[in-house]
């Protein structure tokens, strides 16, 4: 299961990559890790979220003050 | 139990570029490319999420090991509440996991939020501030010790985005500080809290960040948030900490203006929920976020001089005494959380608080802002566990 990049997001990446430099501090992953992370994903559920939490499709709704547009949050930080 | 990894020598001193990631389908999707090519230099992990599985799935296990090997695992807390007036089973609980998971992870440090949790159980509710008062100070102080005793690593604390008043606001990062510095600790600085408080309290960036102990920042976060238009205040808008849209330029620009400013600093994190990554262009935004920060590290990298940063190492575990506790403290957290849970309207609220044992005590309603009473009160009633 290879995440799949459209072409709006081969834009978005194109520009940002100018960005980028080489003096980063590289972490290696190992091919058996990232495989077992592909496998992994899927048969993934979603985290941070459990049954109780106001979920996206409970609160986005149509966007207005009431419903906003954006999905629900973690309420680590305090406003979210 | 898995056993904890090999520990590899410790890497050179420097900056990471580090993700917030977690058990989330989205958040993996859309970081993997950036996890193959090598360049996510760190994992944090909200340890205390996956409370709806009993058991980290190995191949999760895994990849947090490969980063553990490398000390380049850190552990962020949501749900401690550090700043309950009352000490619970489930706070108990909490440190007999962290410190489980300490024996199964090396994390290079540990962090918790800081406020308390407006919810009467644990995994409800969201973080909210309390006084700044010596009680305070002490009862914080206690749990950090706890939380360092627990982990024995070094522990830090991340600012909050969420204020009552201005004064509260400049106030902040002093607090802060007296609270870690018995144990040594640390600070993550959220800039996106930070530029939440900057928006909602029209504070000027440098007068903010003079007030903030700058040399104890370990760890930056960044992340995107949202706009709610304020009831109390029309035309008014109120900036929240939602993390699920990408970084705005403001934040970006926090960060270029910020790293100089932070010796110690080892870690600069993208946080953003699986909920606002669920398509192909969101998750590519997140790469794209992901590249302009670590293209902004690596710029201060090329153009600063960083010698080997402060640890935060405990200069000595000082031995526990019986756990700290305020009684008052807590019979004011309860009313305060219901009033903000249960209020049909701002008004009502507003009535109710006066009515309450907060009116002319440290707590200060009386100089709360309207625009952020009313987004308490929001974040409260969002957070509220629902009947079962």
């Amino acid at each position: 299961m290879q995440p799949s990049v459209g072409p709006q997001a081969l834009t978005i990446e194109t520009r940002t990559s100018v960005y980028l430099k080489n003096n980063s501090t590289p972490m290696k992953l190992s091919q058996a890790v990232l495989g077992a992370v592909l496998v992994g994903l899927t048969v993934q559920t979603t985290g941070c979220i459990k049954k109780e939490d106001p979920t996206p499709k409970e609160e986005q709704g149509k966007p207005s003050k009431k419903n906003p547009k954006v999905p629900d949050s973690c309420p680590g930080c305090g406003m979210g | 139990m898995r056993a904890p990894a090999q520990s590899a020598p410790a890497p050179e001193p420097g900056i990471f570029s580090a993700l917030a990631c977690n058990l989330d389908a989205n958040i993996l999707t859309a970081a993997f490319p950036l996890l193959e090519e090598g360049r996510v230099e760190a994992l944090e992990w909200s340890f205390d999420t996956l409370f709806w599985t009993k058991q980290v799935p190995a191949w999760f296990s895994d990849l947090l090991q490969a980063y553990a090997a490398q000390h380049r695992l850190v552990g962020h807390g949501v749900y401690f509440s550090l700043l309950s007036g009352r000490w619970t089973a489930e706070q108990q609980q909490w440190l007999r996991h962290l410190r489980e998971l300490t024996k199964q992870f090396a994390f290079d440090h540990i962090t918790e939020h800081f406020g308390f949790f407006t919810g009467q159980n644990f995994h409800s509710g969201a973080p909210l501030p309390i006084p700044y008062g010596a009680n305070t100070l002490r009862l914080g102080q206690d749990r950090l010790r706890r939380m360092q005793e627990a982990c024995a690593c070094p522990v830090g604390l991340e600012n909050l985005a969420f204020a009552y008043s201005l004064e509260e606001v400049k106030r902040h990062g002093e607090f802060l500080d007296k609270l870690v510095e018995p144990v040594n600790g640390f600070l993550i600085l959220d800039l996106h809290n930070v530029f939440c408080q900057l928006h909602n309290f029209s504070v000027p960036y440098e007068e903010l960040m003079d007030l903030y102990p700058l040399e104890r920042v370990r760890e930056i976060h960044i992340s995107g948030g949202s706009w709610e238009d304020s009831g109390q205040v029309p035309g008014r808008q109120i900036r929240r900490d939602t993390h699920d849209e990408a970084v705005p330029e403001e934040v970006f620009q926090l960060l270029e203006r910020t790293l100089p400013r932070c010796p110690n600093l080892k870690y600069v994190v993208l946080e953003q929920l699986g909920t606002g990554l669920q398509t192909e262009l969101s998750q590519a935004q997140f790469r794209a976020d992901f590249s302009r920060m670590q293209a902004l590290i690596n710029q201060h990298r090329s153009t600063s001089s960083h010698p080997a940063p402060e640890g935060f190492w405990p200069q000595q575990l000082l031995p526990l005494g019986p756990v700290a506790e305020d009684a008052e403290l807590e019979a004011q957290q309860q009313q305060l959380s219901n009033i903000l849970e249960t209020a049909p309207s701002f008004e009502a609220a507003r009535q109710q608080l006066h009515a309450s044992s907060l009116a002319n005590t440290a707590w200060n309603i009386e100089g709360w802002e309207p625009h952020m009473l009313e987004t308490a009160i929001s974040i409260a009633q969002k957070w509220k566990r629902k009947p079962v």
